[in-house]
């Protein structure tokens, strides 16, 4: 990412992030159509793109993605959808880019997208519990926290493995 | 550059096992016996409320929202709604105490809460 420096090169870089950042998400609800996880648990794919923007471009690009993707998620799904991700969006943001400041290196893309994901889940139930008026929490955090913690993994281990040759790339 | 780039730092395997326990205090601080309630709150209120037993049959009940919700003997499931995305009838049955299914956009959420004790509790003598 040497080049991304000037202006012009990041507000391109993050427009096609949020593009890729939506068409993961949409291809991943494909999927899910297919292979059905049970209790609303994605895998949050488009989690790559947002971890990758948090590094790249630095937070209020990023920032930009996630209202991206909640938008998005408002217009096509409703707005009671739209604003549980945009919660969990705005959490799992805050985290991330708070981890990789503060762990200099220690942590690898692994722990970095597991925190995203759990505090994205978090974010999304605390916003499920503001709409719906109801304690929902100590049912249902178990759960909410295994499938973080999973597919933080896998999302992780995604970005450490392609991480290198996106580097290569030098654009 | 280093090939094993892949792989998980010290510090990322210390998150995943502190998150893991915490899932797992939550998972045991469930409360499981004793009888099952089945609760259907609608916008912070409770709608109805049901005890429910291995004789309680299947029926279904239809709230002022429009929402159809199903009870019978092991657990609570939404059957119908007017919702987008439909994620409250994919969760499906909800069966053990303290589990939650809810339709957001109607503000619909059934729990089914324990009021017995603990198991460790009919331990103590």
């Amino acid at each position: 990412m040497k080049n991304s420096k000037t202006k012009i090169s990041r507000v391109a870089l993050t427009g096609i992030f949020a593009a890729l950042a939506l068409a993961l998400s949409f291809a991943e609800k494909t999927f899910l159509a297919v292979i059905v996880l049970p209790m609303g648990i994605k895998p949050g794919f488009s989690n790559i793109i947002v971890m990758f923007s948090c590094s790249a471009l630095g937070f209020l690009p990023t920032l930009g993605i996630a209202l991206i993707k909640s938008g998005f998620t408002a217009l096509v799904s409703g707005s009671v959808a739209g604003f549980i991700s945009l919660c969990g969006g705005l959490i799992s943001v805050l985290t991330m880019y708070t981890a990789l400041k503060l762990s200099k290196k220690r942590l690898s893309y692994i722990g970095i997208s597991v925190l995203g994901s759990v505090m994205h889940n978090l974010g999304q139930l605390i916003a499920a519990e503001i709409i719906s008026g109801t304690r929902l929490f100590t049912g249902y955090a178990p759960v909410l926290l295994v499938s973080g913690v999973i597919f933080g993994i896998v999302t992780g281990t995604i970005m450490n493995v392609i991480l290198p040759y996106i580097n290569k790339l030098n654009c | 550059m280093n090939k094993k780039t892949f792989l998980p730092k010290k510090a990322d395997l210390i998150i995943i096992v502190i998150l893991l326990i915490v899932a797992s205090v939550f998972f045991f601080m469930r409360n499981e016996s004793g009888e099952k309630t089945v609760e259907i709150i609608v916008d912070g209120n409770t709608e109805h409320s049901e005890i429910i037993t291995q004789s309680t049959k299947s029926h279904t009940l239809t709230l002022t929202n429009g929402v159809m919700i199903t009870i019978d003997s092991d657990g609570a499931s939404f059957t119908q709604s007017d919702c987008k995305n439909k994620d409250c009838i994919k969760v499906g049955k909800i069966k053990n105490a303290g589990e939650c299914a809810a339709c957001l956009p109607n503000k619909t959420v059934i729990v089914i809460k324990s009021n017995g004790k603990r198991l460790t509790d009919a331990m103590t003598y």
